[in-house]
């Protein structure tokens, strides 16, 4: 059952990554997707956005690394996930990935997780459930 | 490849698989663009999870491309096990939902991904809304 003791509520680590230009490049080429609206400059600004945007899951790489920062690889199984996207994210912002812990169960951790520009805007908000070690929530969750 | 078309789609709708396999020099690739450290995935022989949740997504255009204008609502995944380097992943995408709201077509799309030993690696689920 879920403990929603506001003790146990705790602000997880945050990580920040700047986007460019080359990083958006760098994630296409890995991923196989060279959308124009990613990486195609002239086109980004004639969109709707007024330049290139980073793709949705460069970002859900990065809320991925900032779990893993706070729960170590313990949450590569058994663990779930859900984000919402918000608003797109340009070169030359700046995000922090961040959440916080908001219950805990039995055996697991609930997180509400976000990314955030550097005008504090939400461009991704989520929640995500990470396993724990039994008697950790008043642990360390590394 | 034509676009999936909006009244072709029906609950239930398997769509063709998509099978993928994990080639540690992509696996650098993707955890270097991600900032990450390829140490620890190297060390272990592993992607990433968030890795396998992008072939679950490739899984929902297997048989064509979502139209322009179709906006992805959001994500949600179930990590199981981990994928190791060399496995062969299948995923298979299928229709789960598919509504109106607001004279918005909605699109639910629930997909699974099985290693070579026919273990649940990733559940996923996508809710989109459908581009005209």
């Amino acid at each position: 059952m879920l403990n929603d003791n506001r003790e146990n509520r705790r602000e997880l680590k945050s990580i920040t990554r700047v986007i460019s230009q080359p990083v958006i490049n760098s994630y296409a080429a890995a991923v196989n997707d060279f959308n124009p609206i990613h990486v195609d400059e002239e086109y980004g600004k004639k969109s709707m956005f007024g330049s290139t945007t980073a793709h949705g899951f460069l970002m859900v790489g990065y809320l991925a690394t900032m779990l893993k920062e706070n729960f170590g690889p313990n949450w590569f199984t058994r663990s779930k996930f859900e984000v919402r996207f918000r608003r797109p994210a340009k070169p030359g912002d700046s995000l922090t990935m961040g959440g916080v812990v908001e219950g805990f169960t039995e055996d697991t951790a609930e997180c509400r997780i976000w990314v955030r520009n550097q005008l504090n805007e939400e461009i991704i908000s989520g929640s995500a459930r990470v396993p724990i070690k039994r008697g950790d929530s008043n642990a360390s969750m590394g | 490849m034509k676009s999936l078309v909006y009244d072709q789609l029906y609950v239930g709708r398997r769509l063709k698989s998509f099978t993928y396999q994990v080639d540690p020099e992509k696996v650098r690739e993707y955890v270097n663009a991600i900032g990450e450290d390829w140490g620890y995935y190297h060390e272990n022989q592993i992607a990433p999870p968030t890795m396998a949740a992008i072939y679950t997504l490739l899984a929902n255009r297997t048989e064509g491309p979502l139209p322009p204008g179709s906006i992805q609502v959001s994500q949600e995944f179930e990590f199981l096990r981990p994928t190791r380097f060399g496995d062969t992943l299948v995923t298979i995408a299928t229709v789960s939902e598919k509504y109106l709201r607001k004279d918005r077509k909605y699109v639910e799309l629930t997909a699974e991904t099985l290693n070579g030993k026919k273990e649940v690696v990733v559940k996923a689920k996508t809710v989109g809304i459908w581009g005209e």
